[in-house]
């Protein structure tokens, strides 16, 4: 059905806004993921319901309290708890935030990020959202004069994007993962230590990490980041977000450029440059590509004019998910 | 090259930064945008960044030239060559300003003629380069103002100017005198380069047949700009001449172009009854129409039925009352008709050019109604005002005896077959009574005239010689028979008609000789036979041997004159008796002058000419002695050789008038003058509409510009100009 009307990101755009849960489920929705083995029942923290005690059942999951009061013998079933996580990682570097309208890197970066977790939460699988910034959220509004009921509500978004860096299958943790997801921004100046840390200290079990960036962050920071992961038994997938005019830039045309790293500009005819800047650019496409297939890491470069579901069609071929 | 308006020049400059800064606001501005593949960009040092900014050069260049064109147009641009302009700051100018009771006279419009006149001046004025060099003129001169005598700058004109006003005191000859002291002025000039003087005037009252009379510097051009169109002038032969370089080119009557149409005012109001008949040219003559207007009870009258269109000439205005002649500045002169010549017999054949061109001046001449231009397309006109000798018949004696004697004009043209008939009829005619004109010309032979008439007059024929420089003719005074009541200055330019070709005439006891030049040879011989006479004019009616038929107003007034004291002669002798004896002027004067001079500050000596004197600091020049002075200039200098100026002596001792120039350095005047006013004898209106019309296109150019610019300025990011971006 997708691939007959792929869904936009343009398409759900709403007065320059979007809603990512809604845009996620929609999205997710159009999958097939019926081959997935979760539901699980078994150990876990969550109840999914009772039936009838059986002989050979463990007595542990026995309903005592049930029997005291009917007299009947009840076993409880739990949700079993995957020893998956998923860690998805958003770069937030300021480079990102280059394009228009549903071109913009960010947006789209964030709505893929909706639509993967919209997914792992079909999977029940534990979701956490990682930051390369810590962000003391203070929202758009920084008037002194703020009411109460504003303060409050950004108490609960920082509250909600503090918590998102928790793994967790919990149905609520979902809603609090796109809320995130929605109030993130980013950062200039970040620095590849700070935003590439060590992952033993957030991931102490093994799972799955996703990494979405516009790929300009230093390739060796990068690679041993990577090779980090791949050593905790971490599978790594990392999405390259890109403008097509990063991609492809005009032909001719006089431009000042403003760095979004450093705010520094420069002012360049695209005709005299443009030669030079695809030879980087293909170089540095040719040694990301290279290093992580080194690492063994599975890479879906991702031109944000594509339609989002066939950049999660092509996430899922490269992940054989789908 | 210079400028009439050069504050055109100045805010066209201005102006240019109209497309300039329409360009510049949408230059070529490197779009700004954020970029986040900076790490992808060569290296600084390599890029190459073009420094284009305006774009659209062609589309900014056509907009600068519009502008461009536009600011001329109004700056009104005046060629010259580099002479002129290296004399730019020296020009210099004199204008002669009719002031005459006449031009209180209004035109359709109800604007005045003075109203239109000083509208001239002041536009011409205001046009003069600001160091300008300016004398003005104005005749009569005005009495109540300090009229400066020198040379000022424009601006210093301005408000003489203003205080001019029209005087009742008028002088006939006061145009022409006024231009003898502005040519007097530009004498000084010794220099190729054409100067001007520009005459202000509406012409009435002789003004161009005066102009006419002076003899001017061959450097000088005398512009004349006429107020209002042109109107009913005096109906005597008048030649207006059009002076350039000096020299008199063309010739029209007064009367050329036609009367206009339309209501004209008769001032002051005069009585009687005006006679106005209408004719057209054509093959059968004359088709007269008259009406009466009393002009007493209708000081306006209209004259709507005329009009060059149809081709219709008036032809003839006269008062039936003598009185009605006003003084000089009437408006419409009454024209006082020559006495008509009843006939006019000419020799037979009128096959050969000559006699026809003959005819054709003569008959102008006669004519007082003609128009005068140098077509003779309408020769064939007057012949109808001829009785051929050919066709001489029983009819035509009757009416020869009927009326009395007639003129008789008989060309040279003598070698036909019927010659010995013709001059055999023609001396029985003026034997009759009749006068015979012989003209002569190219075909002039001596044996033939010796034949012909040496029996009958008491001339010995000679042969023809050249005059390289034309010799002027003797003195006339005041007595002469046929010149006697001139005006003495009209008398005294007589003597400068120009003769190439003469033939060499002994003339014996017999004859009488009306003009003789200056060496004694004979201009115009008469011979009484009979009751009548034969008058022999020593050159050609047409232009064979003489120019005088074009080069001044002299010739028809003479035709006119002697065809007069030809009847007046016969009749006062009553056809017998011998011509009397003309009276010529002497050549010298014994004068008393009472010159006017600049003065000076203590008594200075003072020579003029060869005779020195004393001149008072009140301006008084006294000689030492009784002088005698020749007609003419003289020089007016100081004892140590300065130049103060020109002293010009008339002719009669009793109208010892010394006129004057002061003896500054004459300048150049600008030929951009002239050209400025050569084309300002059109009426008023057309000049207005001419103005209108270019001055509406004008801002019609400069809206446009305006408004492609503002569409541009204003235009939204979608425009043409953006989008291109």
């Amino acid at each position: 059905m997708l691939e007959d009307h792929p869904l936009k990101l343009e398409d759900f755009l709403s007065e320059g806004k979007l809603d990512f849960q809604w845009l996620a489920r929609q999205m997710v929705h159009g999958f097939q993921f019926g081959a997935h083995r979760s539901p699980f029942r078994g150990a876990g923290h969550e109840f999914l319901n009772r039936r009838e005690y059986q002989p050979g059942d463990p007595l542990k999951f026995v309903d005592w309290k049930y029997w005291a009061r009917s007299n009947q013998w009840f076993v409880k079933e739990f949700h079993r708890e995957t020893n998956r996580a998923c860690y998805l990682f958003l770069d937030q570097s300021a480079s990102m935030d280059f394009g228009e309208g549903a071109q913009n890197k960010w947006l789209y970066a964030r709505a893929l990020a909706a639509c993967l977790v919209a997914t792992l939460e079909q999977a029940r699988d534990a979701v956490s959202l990682q930051l390369f910034q810590k962000d003391d959220f203070k929202g758009s509004n920084q008037n002194s004069a703020q009411s109460s009921s504003e303060t409050s509500e950004l108490k609960f978004i920082r509250s909600a994007i503090e918590s998102s860096r928790i793994p967790s299958a919990r149905p609520d943790h979902y809603d609090t993962l796109f809320m995130a997801l929605e109030h993130l921004r980013t950062f200039s100046a970040i620095r590849p230590e700070t935003a590439l840390s060590d992952p033993t200290e957030w991931a102490p079990q093994k799972g799955l990490s996703v990494l979405v960036t516009d790929g300009f962050l230093p390739l060796d920071s990068l690679l041993k980041w990577c090779g980090d992961l791949k050593s905790i038994e971490h599978e790594v997938a990392v999405f390259h977000i890109l403008n097509p005019d990063e991609w492809d830039p005009p032909a001719s045309g006089e431009f000042a450029l403003e760095e979004l790293e450093t705010g520094a500009e420069l002012e360049l005819e695209w005709a005299s440059v443009r030669e030079g800047y695809l030879k980087k650019r293909d170089t540095a496409i040719q040694n990301l590509e290279a290093g992580l297939r080194q690492e063994e890491v599975d890479y879906c470069r991702i031109l944000t004019n594509e339609p989002l579901s066939d950049a999660l069609r092509r996430f899922f071929e490269v992940r054989e998910l789908y | 090259m210079s400028f009439l308006n050069p504050w055109a020049l100045l805010i066209g400059g201005l102006a240019l930064l109209g497309p300039l800064w329409t360009h510049w606001i949408h230059r070529a501005l490197p779009k700004r945008m954020k970029f986040g593949s900076f790490q992808w960009i060569p290296e600084p040092d390599t890029l190459r960044r073009r420094r284009k900014n305006l774009r659209y050069w062609p589309l900014l260049l056509l907009r600068m030239a519009l502008v461009i064109l536009a600011a001329l147009a109004f700056a009104k641009p005046q060629w010259m060559n580099l002479q002129g302009l290296e004399s730019r700051e020296r020009e210099t100018a004199v204008w002669i300003v009719d002031r005459s009771f006449s031009l209180l006279a209004r035109d359709e419009s109800g604007e005045s003629l003075w109203e239109i006149q000083m509208a001239n001046m002041i536009k011409h004025l205001e046009s003069l380069h600001p160091e300008t060099d300016l004398r003005i003129l104005p005749t009569p001169k005005p009495v109540s103002l300090d009229w400066p005598e020198g040379f000022l700058k424009p601006a210093e004109w301005q408000g003489f100017l203003n205080k001019l006003e029209p005087s009742s005191f008028g002088d006939p000859d006061g145009i022409s005198k006024s231009l003898r002291i502005g040519a007097l002025a530009f004498r000084e000039l010794n220099t190729e380069w054409p100067q001007g003087i520009v005459v202000y005037s509406d012409f009435q009252n002789h003004a161009l047949l005066k102009l006419e009379e002076v003899q001017l510097p061959e450097s000088v051009a005398v512009s004349c700009v006429k107020a209002g169109p042109m109107k009913l002038e005096n109906h005597t032969p008048t030649f207006v001449s059009e002076v350039k370089d000096g020299l008199n080119t063309s010739k029209r009557s007064a009367l050329d172009p036609p009367v206009e149409s339309g209501s004209y005012r008769v001032f002051p109001p005069a009585t009687g009854v005006l006679k106005v008949t209408e004719s057209r040219p054509q093959e059968n003559g004359t088709t007269p129409k008259l009406e009466q207007i009393d002009a007493a009870n209708n000081s306006v009258f209209e004259l709507n039925y005329l009009g060059a269109d149809d081709g219709v000439w008036i032809r003839k205005l006269e008062w039936d009352q003598e009185d009605a002649l006003a003084e000089d500045n009437v408006s419409y002169d009454v024209f006082a008709a020559p006495r008509p010549v009843p006939f006019l017999m000419a020799e037979p054949g009128m096959s050969g050019p000559s006699f026809e061109r003959e005819l054709f001046f003569v008959g102008k001449a006669l004519d007082p109604y003609s128009g005068w231009d140098d077509s003779e397309a309408e020769w064939s006109y007057y012949r109808t005002s001829f009785v051929s000798i050919r066709d001489w018949n029983q009819r035509a004696q009757s009416a020869f005896e009927e009326f009395g004697p007639r003129l008789t004009l008989v060309t040279p043209d003598l070698s036909s077959g019927d010659a010995s008939r013709i001059i055999e009829t023609t001396l029985d005619l003026v034997e009759s009574g009749a006068t015979a004109w012989f003209f002569l010309g190219d075909d002039y032979q001596p044996e033939v005239y010796q034949r012909i008439l040496g029996d009958v007059c008491d001339l010995q024929f000679g042969p023809v010689v050249d005059v390289k420089s034309s010799a002027p003719l003797e003195a006339v005074g005041a007595s002469h028979p046929v010149w006697g009541d001139w005006d003495s200055s009209l008398r005294r330019w007589l003597r400068r008609i120009p003769i190439r070709r003469r033939a060499l005439i002994e003339m014996g006891s017999g004859a009488q000789e009306l003009a003789r030049f200056e060496d004694g040879s004979p201009l115009i011989l008469a011979q009484s036979h009979g009751k009548g006479s034969i008058v022999i004019w020593n050159t050609s009616a047409d232009r064979e041997w003489t120019d005088w038929q074009t080069s001044g107003a002299l010739f028809a007034p003479t035709i006119i004159r002697m065809a007069q004291w030809s009847l007046d002669r016969r009749a006062l002798s009553g056809g017998d008796g011998g011509p009397e004896s003309p009276v010529l002027a002497k050549g010298t004067i014994t004068a008393q002058p009472n010159l006017i001079l600049p003065a000076f500050d203590q008594d200075s000596r003072v020579r003029v000419g060869e005779h020195e004197g004393t001149l008072s600091p009140s301006g008084l020049w006294t000689p030492d002695s009784e002088v005698e002075l020749k007609p003419g200039l003289e020089e007016i200098v100081s004892v140590d050789g300065a130049r103060i100026g020109y002293a010009v002596w008339n002719l009669d001792p009793e109208e010892s008038l010394c006129e004057y120039t002061s003896g500054i350095a004459i300048q150049r005047q600008l030929e951009s003058q002239r050209r400025a006013l050569s084309g300002t004898e059109q009426s008023v209106s057309a000049l207005k509409a001419d103005r209108q019309e270019s001055t509406l296109w004008k801002w019609l150019l400069i809206l446009a510009l305006v408004g492609w610019n503002f569409e541009i300025i204003f235009a939204n990011r979608t425009s043409p100009l953006r989008n291109a971006a």
